[in-house]
């Protein structure tokens, strides 16, 4: 059995861990972090959970499909990939919009981030689809 | 379709005017619709197909006709039409079409019978499976067909060509569970598919002496090719695809067996219409190819299929296989007609492809209302069906009196031509195999109504479908016509013919030669009846001393060769050992790592530069070098430990560490990465070791000896591939990513992430793709592994 230690941490690091691999895939761009990373420390705590809790427990809190993660990853990629052409750009530039909120003040939102989104699903649910499959799980994955 | 939206546009654009002046509507145009309005019609087929089981039939039956009449007004209003579209312009490639009086003798056969099968399709594919498909195919058949025969550009034609055989391949295999049938689309998709690359080098080789792909300077440029060195290799790839595709020996072997097909793909593309691509093509190259060698090889080899057809008819019992043979042997004639390369073999030719197409047509329409009313298909088994089914009788009569070349029937002209013209030819043994070859149709020509029709009564009670007798009597009600009225034709032929010549045959006009040798054949033709069961048992009997020396024996070792190679490669190559993929893939990479090295002689193997660490040698240095001299330990470890799962732990504590080395140097992006992954690693790595022995297998001394010695290479190699990029490192390429622009052009200040998601944004969408298809893979994997 696994100590009532482990199972407090882990919850705890579970909302942390995934709290800071959002930070560190919107603040990629400009700071260490971004889309891979961010996908790693999101599948690494997930995984952490199904190794602290077993697998029955965490699919019944958390009923998702993980290769269809990846394959909505990869559609926001693609989505990413193609936007500048409906702006008259080649494939790939970057679209830079400068907004103003209220609170933040001046906000630079860059297509490159959605792409990093992108990255982040597909490598969620790839690493999740296959640490699943590897332990055997039957429903999901 | 987009064709004509092109065709449309660009009219609208050259001639603004006329268009306004509702006076001109480009023939062209016209042209275009007789070619789409098939491709329109399989596209629309699987739908037709839900409004009711006949629906797609009777719209077939609407297209054909529609493409056949198109091109008859076009041709009686305009005469030749041309249509000219850029296609691939920089290659010297055209959409070109052509009509004129060769390809519309051609394309009214391909339409008007088509359109007919179509018709005779509704009632026989009502109650079929494979009906939708069919339909499908049969459109596209009918398109390509159409496109082959008015294509003005080798390309062009070739791609029609291949669509032909393609189309032919899926209605051969439309009952996919059926090994008969899936064997049959196979054989007929490896020989016509030889013929295709055949053609296409003979194409390829023809336009390079040419230099050009227009079909028109291609066939005017006749004494260039004969003359230049290429022309022997073009004449015999010609050949061969000509052979292939109208299934001449030695590659006939392929029609029979495509008689599993239904009726009504048997009756347009194995007798009427793709099997006539290859005599087309012999039609349209002659001019082009014709020299000494052209009948020395096309001569013998049509006439001898003539005859190996015939006694093959005679010899099988199945209605389809017959007609089949039957098939074979008629377009032996016709091959001949063209080797023969005179102006009245080219026009026997012509006439008798128009023949055959109505008379083969017609049988086989017989053959399918016999064997949809009764069920049966052994012509030993049926009998007497006069009275049960007359229209379909009255059909089968005309046909098949028309095939044994008896007047006034249409086959009797182009056969007497035919023989006409071997006697001109001045070879002796030409008229006499030729004879022969006559003697074979006429008897089982007339077999094959006999026997049917006539005698007693065999063979359950029937009822006649009679929206299968009407299309067969319509055809032999043409088979008729034909021969009394050859007038209707003879001018579109003497029209295909060279200027000026003329081909006019008629019923009155005998040739003394021609008739003795019809009287002869005929002759013969009613010996072999009086003595069919005996002629058929005998040849029965030689056939089987001769089973192994056939074609077919031939085909069969060549595929169970290829099948049994790919066997073994396969049980060679995937023996399941883990041990043996990995052994492979690693010696792979050592070799693409090591070779490169081979040629860069004198320079020297491991560059003896001193990698300097950055800043000066301070606390982080030293770091860095406990951290390495730890990872050399724990990859030691790894090698040495025999436990399987303290091998792991030691290769996890090396990637902790390597994520250690990538913070000293000033890589956080990289030690997060190799931190985060290498976790991961640790659980699945731990997860699949719990399946598996807990003991490493103990290697023997020799197998360690080899891996070790792997393993040195690997090291050597990306040693040096590594150590040459440390010593040349060039700082443009970080200048470049680093330049001054780099924020407001990709407003991010992390060079490590710009690159991976903007400079490098193709890459990444690959690895995504790669990863995300990894998980997919091994997800299926597992999968299948639990159920099977």
């Amino acid at each position: 059995m696994v100590s009532v230690v482990a199972r407090v941490v882990t919850t705890t690091v579970l909302y942390v861990g995934i709290l800071f691999s959002i930070s560190l895939l919107l603040a990629g761009h400009n700071s260490p972090g971004g889309g891979f990373i961010a996908g790693a420390m999101t599948a690494s705590a997930f995984t952490l959970l199904y190794v602290v809790f077993g697998r029955e427990y965490v699919e019944t809190r958390f009923r998702i499909r993980f290769r269809s993660i990846s394959a909505l990853g990869l559609a926001i990629a693609v989505f990413f990939l193609l936007l500048p052409l409906a702006f008259g750009l080649p494939l790939l530039s970057s679209l830079i919009w400068t907004i103003q909120l209220p609170l933040l003040g001046e906000v630079k939102l860059v297509s490159a981030v959605g792409f990093d989104v992108g990255i982040y699903l597909a490598v969620v649910g790839a690493i999740l689809t296959i640490v699943r499959r590897s332990a055997g799980g039957e429903s999901l994955g | 379709m987009p064709l004509i939206y092109l065709y449309a546009s660009r009219l609208l654009l050259r001639a603004p005017n006329s268009l306004v002046d509702g006076m001109a509507v480009d023939v062209g145009l016209w042209l275009l619709i007789a070619l789409s309005l098939p491709f329109l019609f399989a596209i629309l087929a699987p739908i037709l197909g839900r409004l009711g089981p006949r629906v797609p039939g009777w719209v077939g039956l609407g297209a054909g006709v529609a493409s056949f009449l198109i091109l008859l007004v076009l041709w009686g209003a305009e005469g030749e039409v041309r249509v000219d579209l850029p296609w691939i312009p920089s290659a010297g490639i055209a959409f070109a079409l052509r009509l004129n009086p060769l390809s519309l003798l051609f394309g009214l056969i391909a339409t008007g019978m088509g359109a007919l099968i179509f018709g005779y399709s509704a009632s026989y594919m009502a109650r079929e499976r494979v009906a939708g498909p069919f339909y499908l195919y049969m459109g596209l058949f009918m398109g390509a067909m159409l496109g082959l025969i008015l294509a003005g550009d080798l390309i062009l034609l070739f791609l029609f060509w291949e669509l032909t055989t393609l189309s032919s391949f899926l209605l051969i295999g439309l009952e996919k569970g059926e090994k008969r049938s899936t064997d049959a689309a196979l054989k007929a998709l490896l020989l016509t598919g030889l013929g295709g690359i055949a053609l296409l080098l003979a194409f390829l080789a023809l336009a390079s002496v040419v230099g050009s792909f227009d079909l028109e300077l291609v066939l005017g440029a006749g004494d260039q090719v004969v003359a230049s060195g290429l022309y022997v290799p073009i004449l015999l790839l010609f050949v061969v695809a000509v052979l292939a595709k109208s299934a001449q020996f030695p590659f006939h072997i392929w029609l029979p067996d495509a008689m599993v097909a239904p009726t009504p793909v048997s009756a347009y593309l194995h007798s009427a219409a793709m099997v006539k691509a290859g005599i087309f093509l012999l039609a349209l190259f002659l001019p082009v190819l014709v020299s000494d060698l052209w009948i020395l090889v096309l001569l013998p080899l049509g006439i001898g299929t003539m005859i190996l057809g015939g006694l093959q008819a005679i010899r099988a019992t199945d209605l389809k296989r017959i007609l089949a043979y039957s098939t074979i042997s008629q377009l032996g004639l016709l091959a001949s007609s063209f080797a023969l390369a005179t102006v009245l073999g080219q026009g026997a030719g012509l006439l008798h492809t128009l023949n055959h197409a109505v008379m083969k047509g017609a049988l086989f329409l017989v053959a399918g209302a016999v064997i949809y009313a009764t069920g049966m298909n052994d012509i030993r088994e049926l009998g007497g069906l006069r009275r049960a089914m007359p229209l379909t009788a009255i059909a089968c009569g005309l046909a098949a009196l028309s095939l044994a070349g008896v007047p006034p029937l249409g086959g009797f002209l182009s056969k007497e031509a035919f023989f006409e013209a071997t006697w001109e030819s001045g070879l002796l043994w030409a008229p006499i195999l030729g004879v022969i070859g006559g003697g074979l149709t006429f008897a089982y020509a007339w077999n094959f109504f006999s026997r049917l029709f006539l005698g007693p009564r065999r063979g359950g009670v029937v009822v006649e479908p009679k929206a299968l007798a009407i299309p067969a009597l319509i055809l032999g009600a043409l088979a008729l016509t034909l021969g009394i009225f050859p007038g209707l034709v003879t001018g579109l032929i003497s029209g295909a013919l060279s200027p000026g010549e003329v081909f006019a045959p008629s019923l009155l006009q005998w040739n003394v030669p021609a008739a003795i040798m019809s009287l002869l054949s005929a002759f013969l033709g009613l010996l072999l009846i009086w003595r069919y069961a005996d002629t058929r048992a005998l040849l029965q009997r030689i056939a089987r001393g001769l089973r192994r020396v056939t074609p077919n024996r031939a085909y069969g070792a060549f595929v169970g060769g290829v099948q049994g190679a790919g066997q073994r490669m396969a049980l060679a190559t995937q023996n399941g050992s883990l041990r043996r993929y990995s052994l492979v893939l690693f010696i792979a990479v050592g070799a693409a790592l090591l070779l490169p090295l081979i040629p860069l002689q004198g320079a020297p193997l491991l560059i003896d530069t001193v990698v300097t660490l950055p800043g000066p040698a301070s606390l982080r240095t030293v770091a860095l070098a406990i951290v390495l001299v730890a990872m050399i330990v724990f990859a030691v470890l790894a090698a040495v430990l025999r436990t399987t799962l303290h091998a792991v732990l030691s290769l996890s504590g090396m990637g902790f560490l390597l994520a250690m080395a990538f913070m000293l140097l000033n890589a956080p992006d990289l030690a997060m990465t190799q931190v985060l992954v290498e976790l991961v690693l640790l659980v699945i790595f731990l997860i699949v070791i719990y399946k598996l022995p807990l003991r490493a297998i103990k290697p023997s001394p020799r197998r360690r000896a080899s891996d070790l010695l792997l393993a040195l290479g690997i090291l050597i190699g990306i040693t040096a591939v590594v150590n040459p990029s440390l010593a040349t490192f060039d700082s443009s390429v970080a200048e470049f990513y680093l330049g001054p622009d780099l924020v407001n052009e990709t407003g991010g200040t992390n060079v490590v992430n710009v690159i991976i998601t903007d400079f490098r944004g193709f890459d990444t969408l690959g690895e995504i793709s790669v990863i995300a298809l990894a998980a997919l893979a091994l997800y299926t994997l597992f999968r299948r592994r639990r159920r099977g």
